[in-house]
Order: structure tokens, then sequence, then C-alpha cells
């Protein structure tokens, strides 16, 4: 960006755009920035006054020479002056971060004002406090019927005593990563909900919901759970609109279920499993087996080399599958390889950690080549990028490569990328081995880094 | 059958997840292949600048990114054989532009985040008059991802600056405070002076 020219006084400066722009651009500055620039001339002295959008940041007043409590102090008296300069009623966005130890009646007095005008839209708490205690969220936020988005961070708590007179009919983004919720009943006032991002701490032993229906009109669903301390009976995802999945679980619900998502287009799957639940994998892999796009972690990935009968069902659509393995097996992946017909990229990662060990069975004896009785359809015809990471160049590595690039009549790029080896004489070694393989694809393309 | 170039035709089967195999689809003609797939050519939309000025744009493409010129065409106010869609406070410099940003984007949305950002980091390599002509285009139009991308830019020469840079930045030559008033802003907001 050039400074402008003194001598220019034909042009614009951003005084001449119109208020309701300049208050766009300030609704994206903290408002302690916001209210700060009523100084840059007369024009821009009101001009924070008429914001829709406050972005309160608690933090952002600790200073080294005061105490804690003073510091919230002066932070509650920022937010009671600016909520009585700004229209609150017309506040479309809230949004608010810091630490809470003295002020939660304060806080709750301001989400009732804010939750009472007809135009919230979006509200945004993300509240520590290292003084051990929770925020109740008062039930004004559940009867908000404008709110669009509402975002829950850290020391929350969300219950309820009765579901009457509460909902959230416009509520469409759900993100939680709060310590304890009734997520069936907080679920159950969401009838149009569309994003759900939840992040449960049951380490913490908060969270005990027995069951768990996610809302029919779901299109994107993230779900982590750490380490299980609490059973769930049930969870249940039967959502025909569905476009993205990304679970992390430990497989701690008794029971699952789950449809085939016919609008599937990625899904990301980072499960382990016990003897109890094993009979999951063939039901998830089924819902998700019109997806476009696949992650599989190395606990997953785990399991299903745990389970050597299982059989994987047709990913008819599958374009690009992300593979993860604490141990590289290619029996694994060429039966994973003989399901996708259509898949045309394909990453493998071979030592990521695994989340969970996989509980499953017994140890796993480790892997080695073995030539695959027919070639995988879509190694022929489809698969133009390969990409291997953590390339070890174990026997069994090199063999998979070897054997695809042989194949794999339209591949274009091959891309080994390397951890262990720093040396280039090493690297040089490797790349030389591959490159002597006869190539199937005539614009195949070999690196390695 | 309206003379269409290669590209275009490449990109109009994209958007119909139809995938060229192994290059076969560059030896071929592209009146071949339109027969053969018997689909109808690329609708243009014609937007006039408020110089008077004609631009034939993909109606794929502003579509998508403007919500102004989509409702124009779902509730079928614009009669695509004769009508061109007035915009009189575009001028050509700063449409032209801003075509160029939704053709990109729509032709480019599978392309890593990483090099979109930088196409977007030099598409914004203008000076500040272009830069609130694109915003206050932008907002007419209402294209959503651009205008998130000019008030993102907008808030970091804001955003950690003194007063004096700012006023610099954003050519205010007169604040229209008198001596004691200046005296009283430096008092209130020492950290921003």
């Amino acid at each position: 960006m050039e400074p402008e020219d003194d001598k220019s006084e034909t042009s614009t400066t951003i005084s001449t755009l119109p208020d309701s722009i300049l208050c766009n651009i300030l609704s994206f500055l903290p408002t302690r920035t916001s209210i700060a620039t009523s100084v840059l001339s007369r024009r821009w002295r009101h001009l924070w006054k008429h914001l829709h959008v406050l972005n309160l940041d608690g933090y952002s007043f600790n200073t080294p020479e005061l105490s804690r409590d003073h510091v919230e102090d002066r932070f509650v008296d920022f937010v009671n002056e600016v909520l009585q300069q700004v229209q609150v009623r017309r506040i479309q966005k809230f949004r608010l971060e810091g630490e809470v130890r003295n002020y939660s009646c304060t806080l709750s007095f301001w989400i009732d004002a804010v939750t009472s005008g007809p135009h919230l839209q979006e509200l945004y708490l993300s509240l520590w406090n290292s003084s051990g205690s929770f925020y109740t969220l008062p039930y004004s936020v559940f009867s908000c019927t404008s709110l669009v988005s509402l975002i829950l961070k850290g020391d929350i708590i969300v219950s309820f005593d009765n579901l009457q007179s509460l909902q959230l009919p416009s509520l469409k983004n759900l993100d939680l990563e709060i310590i304890s919720t009734e997520l069936d009943k907080l679920l159950s006032l969401c009838p149009a909900l569309e994003t759900l991002k939840v992040f449960i701490f049951f380490n913490s032993g908060g969270i005990d919901p027995n069951e768990i229906h996610v809302p029919r009109s779901l299109k994107r669903l993230t779900l982590e759970s750490e380490a299980c301390d609490s059973t769930v009976d049930h969870l249940e995802i039967h959502t025909p609109s569905l476009e993205y999945l990304d679970i992390a679980l430990v497989a701690c619900y008794s029971q699952i279920s789950v449809r085939t998502y016919p609008n599937l287009v990625e899904a990301c799957l980072n499960i382990c499993f016990d003897d109890m639940h094993i009979d999951w994998m063939p039901k998830l892999l089924n819902a998700v087996c019109r997806t476009k796009f696949l992650a599989l972690q190395a606990s997953t990935t785990a399991c299903l080399i745990c389970v050597p009968s299982l059989e994987f069902p047709q990913f008819f659509c599958l374009v690009r599958l992300q593979i993860g393995f604490e141990f590289f097996n290619s029996r694994v992946l060429i039966d994973l390889l003989h399901c996708c017909c259509k898949l045309e990229a394909l990453l493998i990662h071979a030592c990521e950690s695994v989340s969970y060990g996989c509980l499953y069975g017994e140890p796993v004896e480790p892997s080695s080549w073995t030539q695959p009785v027919s070639v995988p359809s879509c190694v022929v015809s489809h698969l133009n990028i390969i990409e291997f990471r953590d390339y070890e160049d174990l026997e069994e590595e090199h063999e998979f490569i070897a054997y695809v690039i042989e194949r794999g009549l339209v591949l274009k790029t091959v891309t080994i990328h390397t951890r262990t080896f720093t040396d280039q004489e090493i690297k040089d070694h490797i790349l030389k081995k591959l490159s002597v393989v006869p190539m199937g694809s005539s614009i195949c393309q070999l690196k390695l880094d | 059958m309206t003379q269409l170039d290669r590209l275009s035709v490449y990109h109009w089967l994209n958007a119909w997840c139809i995938k060229p195999v192994g290059g076969a689809l560059v030896r071929q003609e592209p009146e071949y292949i339109l027969l053969a797939l018997m689909g109808s050519p690329l609708k243009k939309i014609m937007l006039c600048s408020s110089e008077k000025e004609i631009f034939s744009v993909e109606e794929q493409v502003m579509v998508q990114h403007s919500v102004i010129i989509n409702n124009m065409i779902e509730d079928g106010s614009y009669n695509h054989e004769e009508s061109k869609i007035p915009l009189d406070c575009v001028d050509s410099k700063t449409l032209k532009k801003v075509i160029d940003y939704c053709t990109h984007h729509t032709h480019h949305h599978n392309d890593n985040q990483e090099d979109l950002e930088a196409w977007d980091a030099q598409f914004l390599n203008v000076d500040s008059n272009g830069l609130y002509d694109l915003l206050m285009a932008a907002n007419y139009l209402e294209i959503r991802n651009l205008l998130d991308l000019i008030y993102g830019t907008i808030k970091n020469m804001i955003k950690g600056k003194k007063i004096d840079e700012i006023r610099r930045i954003f050519n205010i030559k007169d604040h229209g405070f008198t001596p004691e008033e200046e005296e009283q802003n430096r008092k209130e907001y020492p950290h921003f002076y």
C-alpha cells in the first residue's frame, strides 16, 4: 500500500466512504481499538457508537502493574461504559473473551441485555476461570430466536431445569468446547442446526448425556471426545443432508446409530475400538461409502489391520484418500484400493502417531509385501497423484511404490517425503532405486525430498 | 454455436465434474466435445459500467459471487437476449477488477489455500483510491468473500498502529480538532499516540 501523495487534492480519503462502511471496518477490530479511532478525526468521533458488533477482550486489559482483580474491575467498567453508549438492542454480534473471577452476575446482566435485542445473530464466549469455579450460562441465551451462531469455550456450564419456552429456531452453527453440557437437551432446541462442533472433555467427568441425537438438518458434524470416563448409551446420527463428518472417538458409546449419507463430501475418521464395539467399523464404513474425500487416521487404520476379515464397502465416489499408518501395511491399503474405483489422489502417512492404541485383539504381526492377485482398477484408470510421507525405505514401502508406478497408466506425480534421511547421498540412492522401475505412465514425475 | 475457446470448454467441463483422462481432451476440438455431450454453450451476461462500457462475463461466475446479480437472474428480471445490467456506481477500471476476482475464484476454487491467498494479496496491491472503489463495488454487489478480504486488509492498517501513522495511511490531513480537544485526546488514549 503506497502512502498517499500529499499534493493530490482529488484523491479519495477513507473518510469519504459512507458511515455504514466505516462501521463495518470497525466491526473487524477489537472494540477497544474501535473506540480509540474516535480520535482520528471529527468524522470518526462518534462512529463507533453505531457499531453492531462488539469484540470485548478482557485479556487486553492485563498490565503487569495491576493486580488481577484490579484488571477485572477496569474491564467491567469498560464494558459497562460501552454498553451504555451503543444501542444494545441493535447488537448483531457479541464476542467476549477473558477470565471471569468476580463478575459472573454482571456478565449475565450483559448477556441478558444483548440477547433481549431482536437482532443478535452471533454469540461467542470464551471464559476461563483460574480459581476453579464455572460460569453457568443464563437462560436468555436459549430463548434468543434470532441467534444463528453460538460458540462457547472454556469453563462454562450449560444446564436446563426444564425446556419450557426455550428454543433456538434460527441456530445454524453450534461450537462447544466447554466443561459440561446437557448436550441432548441443547440439541433438541435447535431444529435447523447445520454445523455442529463438539469437543467433549470426558476426562473432567463433566458431560453425562445418556443419549445424543444429532438434529436431522445437520450438514457438518465434528465430534471429538477424549479418553472415556462415562458411558453414553446411544449416539444417533441420522442426518440425510450430511456433507462433512469428522469423528475422533474412543468407543465409549454403547450404541451408535448411523445411516448411509448420500450427500457426504468429506469424512475424517479417527476412531479406536475395543472388543465390544468392533462391529461398528463396518457400520461406519458403510455410512461414509459415498464420500468424495476420506481421511483415515492411524488409530482407525490400526483397527482395520486388526480385523483381516473386514469387508470394505465400495467407495463409488471416492476421489481422494488420505490414510495414516502407525506401521505401513500394504495389504490393507491394496484391499482398500480395490474398493475405490475412481480414486485420483492417494496420500499416505507412514509413521503417524496414534492418538489411542488399538484396544482390540492380538498385537499385530509386522507385515510384509505380497504381490496382489489382481491390480486395483483405480491404479490403472484414475490414480494420478500419490504422496508418501515419512518414507523409511522399508522393503514393503518400496515394493508398494514400485508396484503402483509400474501399473499406474495415468500417474502424473509421485512425491515422497522422508524425515529420517537427511544425507543427500541416501536420498539420491532411494530416488535411483525407484527411477529404474519401468513406468506405466509416460508423464509420471517422481520427486523426493 | 458461438465461438468458444478451449479454456472455457475445459472449465465448463470441470464444472460438470467431467475430468479429462490422460491429456486426451487437449487433442479434441471443443465443438466436437460439446456436440457429443449435448450441453449448452457457456451462458454470458452483460455488465455495464458507469462509463457505459460493456463487459461480458460468464453468468455462473457472477451468480456464484454477487448476491445482487444472483437475485436479478433468479427473479427473472434479467433477459439474456437483450439486457445488460447497469452498474452506475462502478467505473470500468473497478468493474474489470471485480470481474477478474470473481472469475479467478470460480475457476481456481479447487486450488490450495496458499496459492489463493498469494493471488489475493497480489490482487489487492493497488493504491488506496483503487481499494476504496473496490470496497464500494463489492459492497454494492454484495460479494461476501471480496468484502471480507478488503475489510481484513483495511483492518490491518489500523490494528497496532499509532494515530499519526493511521492518519497518514488514510490521508486524513485535517483532523478537525481544536488544540484543546487534541490535548484531551492524547490524555485519554496515551498508548495510541
